[in-house]
């Protein structure tokens, strides 16, 4: 079984995600989870979102993978007893009192070993399987090498990052933000030390940021390697970002089930994630460490764009109604594509407002518009500006 | 503070003798290719030291590089190794070696250390809490434990090529170090680069000496002393007890923010 997984900030992001393929979703509850700043989700609705996602057939994996610190300790043990309570499928783990905790109190719960372990070899695999370890989320910088030798040596199920932002250095080794500003990077609180720009000995800038990770030209072969979990970075990313990334590896997946993957595809595959990540992604340690090609130097390039024109709320009698995300107006050529739907083009001729009147433009995030569309439209389905031509399949 | 209980970290042979004229016995060697972020040595030049001594190794290591740790002659007088990867631990836990955990920045609370303490010989306390998690800490472990006491702190660990890469990019001739600060504060960190990557330290030593003398020292297993980029006459001031400039004391008295939100 190959899982697509995704990051779930939110119980909207979490919705779009199962909708645009994800087949499990990994978020955090308001304590003891690594992304702090977002929304994140509070007992009730962890329980709404283990609802949700078994009435698709779906998981929820919950990060329990802060680094403790003595006073963090209390109410962890009730914690993951409310987890297993509500059915979450696993937790997602770095420091190993957790997992001595529901060793300890005989939790049921499912673990996943976070990345924050920075898991390379098959020994420290061995050992925490031993420790009753279901699940490996390798380091980031585990090679392809790296990766076929721990699943030819253990059989354990591999969950690897496949899209999205990076540490400079190895997941927890890293306390530059607790010494630049005394945020517990271990916590939740990283400041992205790694991504200001320092100044050397000679007043010179001086950066170590690294691009994105990207591995769409590498699915294949991580599939034939034995991953069994596709993992995409960002729970703090829009419904677009998740919806495009989700919308492209699904398809990639599919495409390599059915051997029908072709080099043109990958190569329109990665227009439209490079497109949406705003910044340069690469395959980072997989084939070969990183070079300077692999990192950015004079600042973070980020083209903000806001390709992200609209959501579908409803299709009928040729007319989708849209609520407005971006800037768009008559004469404009867009895409929209869906969780299921073929992507398809056309050129905006009309605009109505809320109230039926004729428009020449869009210019109010959240709006309420209609606009003749001469093609079915899924529900939640979105509109974007047209970048890139779809790929036509020969 | 005994200085039967200092673990000193060598950074020039030259200076072994006249630390052991300072009264310290107990000697730590950073292995070659195997540690990251210190002046390491070879099995041969460890060797030849003679007496019982530590080795540091340091580095998250791939299958292949610990295959090749497994093939090393290990000489008759190293009493045990201090390490930061579980598959090295798992790959020697049954020869006849102390093994002490040292995962930089990750053993921060009791239950945690026992829990390594039911597999190793003693534990690194992380330099990132305060006084009063350590001194709990302490109070709770299940076996002796390694006070890291003196020495520039490494905060950052990366496999990438920073410094290297980044001058390369200028196609300008390349650095392995880099000294750097943050604009408008005081803050100063160092970049060292090898072959296995990149490490960062922040500029002032981190010396725990004063709180080290008020701990209980059955609980602790040995004071580290990290000499690394210090000249001998440092650590000799360090090991006599006096005071050193260029000092901090840490994260000892600063509690670090848990949520963005908590500020």
């Amino acid at each position: 079984m190959i899982e697509l997984l995704s990051p779930a900030g939110d119980m909207e992001r979490l919705k779009f995600a199962y909708l645009y393929g994800a087949d499990a979703v990994y978020l955090g509850g308001t304590s003891f989870g690594l992304r702090a700043n977002a929304t994140n989700f509070d007992d009730e609705e962890l329980k709404t979102a283990v609802e949700y996602a078994h009435n698709l057939k779906k998981k929820v994996y919950v990060t329990v993978n802060i680094v403790f610190h003595n006073e963090d300790l209390d109410g962890l043990c009730e914690y993951l007893k409310f987890l297993s309570s509500i059915g979450v499928d696993a937790v997602i783990v770095s420091d190993p009192l957790v997992i001595s905790t529901i060793k300890k109190e005989n939790i049921d719960l499912e673990i996943h070993l976070s990345t924050q372990a920075s898991t390379l070899n098959s020994r420290a695999v061995k050992f925490y399987m031993n420790e009753g370890v279901k699940r490996i989320v390798l380091a980031r910088e585990a090679s392809r090498e790296d990766i076929k030798r721990i699943k030819k040596e253990t059989g354990v199920d591999l969950e690897c990052f496949i899209q999205g932002a990076m540490c400079t250095s190895f997941s927890g080794r890293c306390v530059l933000s607790n010494y630049a500003t005394n945020r517990d990077s271990n916590r939740g609180g990283c400041a992205q030390v790694c991504r200001w720009i320092f100044k050397n000995d000679e007043n010179r800038d001086f950066t170590i940021m690294p691009k994105d990770l990207n591995m769409i030209t590498n699915i294949q072969s991580m599939i034939e390697d034995g991953v069994n979990s596709f993992k995409i970075e960002g729970r703090m990313r829009s419904i677009y970002y998740i919806a495009t990334v989700l919308h492209t590896y699904k398809k990639i997946i599919d495409k390599i089930m059915t051997n029908s993957l072709s080099d043109e595809y990958i190569k329109y595959a990665e227009n439209i994630i490079n497109r949406v990540a705003n910044r340069e992604s690469v395959s980072q340690f997989y084939d070969a460490l990183p070079t300077e090609n692999e990192q950015y130097y004079s600042g973070r390039k980020e083209e903000s764009n806001q390709d992200f024109l609209g959501l579908i709320l409803d299709y009928k009698d040729q007319m989708a109604t849209i609520e407005v995300r971006n800037y768009f107006k008559i004469g404009d050529r867009v895409q929209i594509f869906g969780p299921t739907m073929k992507t398809q083009e056309f050129t905006i001729e009309k605009i109505y407002d809320n109230e039926g009147n004729d428009i020449d433009l869009c210019n109010h995030p959240k709006e309420i518009i209609k606009i003749p569309v001469p093609f079915e439209c899924e529900i939640n389905s979105m509109m974007r500006t047209k970048v890139f031509d779809i790929f036509t399949e020969i | 503070m005994k200085k039967g209980k200092i673990l000193l970290n060598i950074s020039n042979l030259n200076d072994i003798e006249k630390y052991k004229k300072l009264g310290i016995s107990n000697f730590l060697f950073p292995l070659k290719d195997y540690s990251i972020g210190y002046t390491s040595f070879t099995l041969e030049e460890i060797s030849n030291f003679g007496c019982e001594c530590y080795i540091l190794a340091n580095r998250l290591l791939k299958d292949t590089e610990i295959d090749e740790f497994l093939k090393l002659n290990i000489p008759k007088n190293i009493k045990g190794f201090i390490i930061e990867d579980t598959g090295l631990y798992y790959a020697l836990k049954d020869k006849e070696y102390e093994l002490i955990n040292f995962q930089n920045h990750l053993n921060n609370n009791y239950i945690t250390i026992n829990y390594w303490l039911k597999y190793f010989t003693s534990v690194v306390i992380s330099t990132d809490i305060t006084s009063e998690e350590i001194e709990k800490i302490l109070k709770e472990s299940s076996k002796p434990l390694i006070l890291n006491t003196v020495g520039y702190p490494m905060i950052m660990y990366s496999r990438r090529h920073l410094v290297s890469n980044f001058y390369k990019n200028l196609k300008e001739p390349v650095r392995s170090k880099e000294d750097v600060v943050i604009p408008n504060t005081e803050l100063s960190f160092k970049f060292v680069e090898s072959e296995y990557g990149t490490v960062a330290f922040d500029k002032k030593i981190i010396d725990l000496r004063q709180f080290a003398k008020t701990v209980d020292e059955s609980k602790i297993k040995f004071f580290l002393f990290n000499t690394e980029f210090m000249v001998f006459e440092t650590v000799e001031q360090l090991i006599k007890g006096n005071t050193i400039e260029n000092s901090t004391t840490g994260f000892l008295d600063k509690k670090t923010i848990y949520k963005v939100g908590d500020i």
